[in-house]
């Protein structure tokens, strides 16, 4: 297996060097540079020197591959280099926002496991009764309905009706107080959670019904085990393999939808920090954000795969 | 409770007794989920009353008027002091030197750094703030007399040479990091000297109506020469260099929180702005809020002072209708701040016949109706917000005449100049929804293809940019400015934006474009250079036909009648008619109601 970690480590560079060569020139196709973005519309005495100044200053007066390998080549030792708007350290951003971020994802994912799961098996287990199919319609609409609604929604009707909001304005950071920080965390979770939680239960359904009725089940019933045995160490367990791979593209779907979490509910996080970066056309600070979503991206998936070796003996690398 | 202490000094800090845990664990069993939605009250505002402060008196020499001196004056003997006003704005800024970035750092600039006077709009009045005395010994000439021991949050004392200092050095961050301040704001500068430690000497290029009023602005806020100096790039974009109100306590990616100055001088002539022992509020703390229902939400629930944002009004006529009824706000209906400018192309529009077509082809009159709910106003070249400069109603009017059977007569005489017209606009709402009712016009009036094309700010601006325009017209929103200079005249200037952005520049090489933008820039010029204000007037006048006779460089789109100014009723002596029009912000006389 380590052998497979290995291979599966030296890969992540080479993806990350082709994800950022074609993220950059995405960037670049488009009209405008961070320059531009300083001045507006511009006026001729800008013109005449200001902006190339700054293009200069910036080093978006360069040809855009000596742009991109000079990124990259920094990138390699570590250095993400400075944003292009407020020449804060790149580094240093991400590492103030980053765990906003991941502490939201992993308690979307917390949530999503102790909703969906249960849900998932209750349905599977009463098929075609009303609890399976009030839970199926409840997962369908979790699944349709988008998370920027439930958001707004979330934000507004509370307010109405009670004058109150989930809004906190002050965000305090796990270290300095976890309980005041879970008040603010929890809403973005949970607003991540309504779909992801809906996806996996029906994952966990389709998955179980599948082995519900298969032979090893019928003698393990046969044997006279209990129900809940039958369930949980027979049928359930057989189904997460694919819980885990739905989990797992659940937590990079879950980093995704932090930039419009943490946008709503004022979050300063990564996703933030991302959605301002592209407004403002500042590609090293878009660069080195995605190439950190990118990187937990891939350990995620190698956690998941190694992980399938321990709930299936089967599996090996 | 102190709200720096954290929750492990709290929790260190306790002591828990054994009636305590029951109850607590009987609680928790019952209600982890409410103790997560708990809402906790962190309503600061501890106001203490304050002292009276009025004293009567003028400025000096800038004309304080009287109305507003007593009006401060009786607000500042009911006012409370204390407390925290609660702001929230969309980004965090780019940096806080006022002589570089403008952007998103309006919570921070006027409360961190003080001016020698500011400029209240709606009484023509100057306001006199770090100088003591500001006069005009000649028409190129404006000297200021400074106030003894002010100091900067460093300790260090404020001086003349400061002013000096900070006024000149425009040209500078200009050309060698790329200010956001242009020529437009300061260029009327020559010289500043600092005689002595009391006294500032600007000479001016040439006479320049609009210079003491340009000079109010943010961009001449003092910065510290010493703390300018010490920096490898000579600014002040990351330390707090001012001696304002307030000084910095907290600026990071969740805001910015400001905390009233010990050292902050008196204002022993109370004006408009400030009172003798004015700031009353103690702290403003400004979040970033991105998504304009979040805002709603906090303000609806007491967390925010202002709404929608810092700088901002609801433009929305049944937003505002919905908001007046809710409990603890106040909403009142003010002077529109808005302003659209649609631009041409100006040399596939170099035919008069072509502008005059498109602009017959435009009902002005449905698009107030349809997209204003019929409150609207004609707008001209100086804009309604300055109304006494700007063309009348009546007048304005006239030079809007909607004739579709014209407009195709002309369009078809000017050879059709394009086979299809695209609308470029960016992500404003009401600037895409005015950009799309005008596609639709056109099409119906002029038989044209038209495309509505709205993008992002930035490629918006790339697209204005370009040499080759990828658009025929233009639509631009921006807000009200103080003078007529900085304000529509920009969209229209050939020395400002509508040289490079619209293809209107003096040295055009399309000769016919080319005469107008010269014709429009010297009579820009020469308003700008006429100390008389009855002949200013006149000169603006001049200047506004022009305009309008020849349909240069574009056309002023109809505004909204009214804005709509939202904030909590415990926010107390807001000036209203100046809330958006410099004065907001820097107000000192606001206070809190307990």
């Amino acid at each position: 297996m380590w052998a497979y970690i290995i291979r599966r480590l030296i890969a992540v560079p080479f993806m990350l060097f082709g994800l950022s060569a074609l993220l950059f020139w995405l960037l670049y196709l488009r009209p405008g540079n961070a320059a531009l973005t300083n001045f507006g519309l511009v006026s001729p005495d800008q013109t005449k020197d200001a902006v190339a100044n700054l293009e200069k200053d910036l080093g978006l007066d360069r040809p855009a591959v000596v742009q991109y390998f000079d990124w990259a080549g920094h990138a390699l030792t570590g250095d993400l280099g400075e944003s292009l708007k407020n020449r804060r350290s790149i580094s240093g951003q991400i590492g103030e926002r980053l765990p906003n971020t991941v502490e939201i994802a992993v308690l979307t994912i917390l949530i999503t496991a102790a909703i969906g799961i249960p849900v998932g098996i209750l349905s599977a287990i009463r098929p075609g009764s009303w609890l399976d199919y009030s839970l199926r319609v409840v997962t369908i609409a979790g699944i349709s309905i988008p998370s920027f609604w439930v958001a707004t929604l979330l934000l507004i009707l509370p307010v109405i009706w009670w004058g109150w909001t989930p809004l906190h304005q002050n965000y305090v950071n796990f270290t300095t107080d976890p309980l005041e920080n879970l008040r603010i965390v929890i809403w973005p979770a949970l607003v991540l959670a309504v779909s992801s939680a809906a996806y996996v239960a029906r994952i966990v359904r389709s998955s179980m019904l599948e082995t519900l009725y298969s032979d090893y089940v019928r003698t393990a019933r046969a044997k006279g085990l209990r129900e809940r045995v039958v369930i949980i160490q027979h049928v359930f367990r057989s189904s997460l393999v694919t819980l885990l791979t739905v989990i797992g593209l659940q937590f990079g779907a879950v980093l995704g939808g932090s930039v419009i979490a943490e946008q709503i509910f004022a979050i300063p996080g990564i996703g933030l920090l991302t959605y301002q970066a592209v407004f403002n056309v500042d590609y090293t600070l878009v660069l080195g954000v995605t190439m950190v979503f990118a990187l937990m991206f891939v350990l995620i998936n190698l956690a998941v795969d190694i992980l399938y070796t321990f709930v299936d003996p089967r599996i090996r690398y | 409770m102190d709200d720096r202490a954290n929750y492990w000094t709290r929790y260190r800090n306790r002591r828990l007794s054994r009636r305590t845990f029951v109850a607590g664990s009987g609680a928790a069993a019952a209600g982890a989920a409410a103790i997560l939605a708990g809402c906790g009250d962190d309503d600061d505002n501890g106001g203490k009353t304050a002292t009276a402060t009025s004293s009567s008196g003028g400025s000096p020499s800038a004309s304080a008027a009287a109305s507003a001196s007593a009006s401060a004056s009786a607000s500042a003997a009911a006012a409370t002091r204390g407390g925290t006003l609660k702001l929230a704005k969309q980004q965090v800024d780019e940096g806080m030197d006022p002589g570089l970035k403008v952007v998103n750092n309006l919570d921070l600039l006027p409360s961190l750094y003080n001016r020698s006077h500011l400029y209240q709009v709606s009484t023509n009045t100057m306001l006199l703030d770090a100088a003591t005395a500001m006069e005009q010994p000649d028409n190129t000439t404006i000297r200021f007399t400074i106030r003894d021991g002010m100091k900067f949050h460093n300790g260090d004392a404020q001086t003349a040479e400061d002013f000096a200092y900070t006024w000149t050095r425009f040209p500078t961050l200009l050309k060698e990091q790329g200010s956001q301040a242009n020529e437009a704001n300061w260029g009327f500068i020559d010289t500043v000297t600092a005689p002595d430690a009391k006294t500032v000497v600007v000479k001016l290029k040439a006479p320049s109506a609009s210079a003491p009023v340009l000079m109010a602005t943010t961009i001449f806020s003092i910065v510290n020469k010493k703390q300018a100096e010490a920096d490898s790039k000579k600014n002040v974009q990351n330390v707090d260099a001012g001696a304002g109100a307030y000084s910095l306590d907290k600026r990071d990616a969740t805001g910015t929180r400001v905390v009233r100055f010990k050292d902050y001088y008196k204002h022993e002539k109370p004006n408009a702005a400030f009172a003798v022992d004015s700031p009353y509020i103690d702290n403003w703390e400004t979040s970033i809020i991105v998504d304009n229902a979040a805002a709603k939400s906090a303000f609806l629930a007491g967390n925010l002072d202002v709404y929608p944002q810092l700088g901002q009004t609801v433009s929305d006529k049944l937003e505002f209708e919905s908001l007046k009824g809710q409990k603890n706000v106040t909403a009142k209906q003010v002077d529109t701040t808005e302003a659209r400018f649609m631009a041409f192309d100006n040399v596939k529009f170099k035919d008069i016949k072509a502008r005059r077509a498109i602009l017959e082809a435009i009902d002005s009159k449905a698009l107030i109706a349809s997209l204003y709910a019929g409150d609207g106003l004609y707008d001209g070249p100086v804009g309604v917000g300055l109304p006494a400069f700007a063309l009348d109603q009546k007048t304005l009017e006239g030079y809007r005449k909607f004739d579709p059977a014209d407009a195709k007569k002309l369009w078809e005489a000017a050879g059709k100049p394009a086979s299809k017209i695209r609308i470029q606009a960016n992500q404003d709402p009401r600037g895409s929804s005015i950009a799309e009712f005008i596609g639709q016009q056109l099409k119906q009036n002029l038989g044209v293809d038209t495309e509505v094309l709205v993008n992002d700010t930035t490629t918006w601006v790339a697209r204005a940019r370009e040499p080759q325009k990828q658009w025929e017209l233009f639509i631009v929103p921006y807000n009200f400015s103080t003078t007529p200079e900085i304000y529509n005249m920009t969209m229209m200037d050939p020395a400002a934006f509508a040289g490079v952005s619209w293809n209107f520049q003096l040295d055009q090489a399309d000769p016919d474009v080319q005469a107008t933008a010269k014709a429009l820039r010297a009579l820009v010029a020469a308003q700008s250079q006429e100390i008389d204000p009855a002949k200013r007037k006149q000169k603006l006048i001049d200047m506004q036909k022009y305009a309008l006779d020849n349909i240069v460089p574009g056309i002023n789109l109809p505004v909204p009648g009214h804005s709509y100014l939202v904030y909590n009723s415990r926010l107390q002596n807001v000036p209203e008619a100046d809330w958006l029009k410099g004065l907001g912000l820097v107000n000192q006389t606001l206070w809190l109601k307990a």
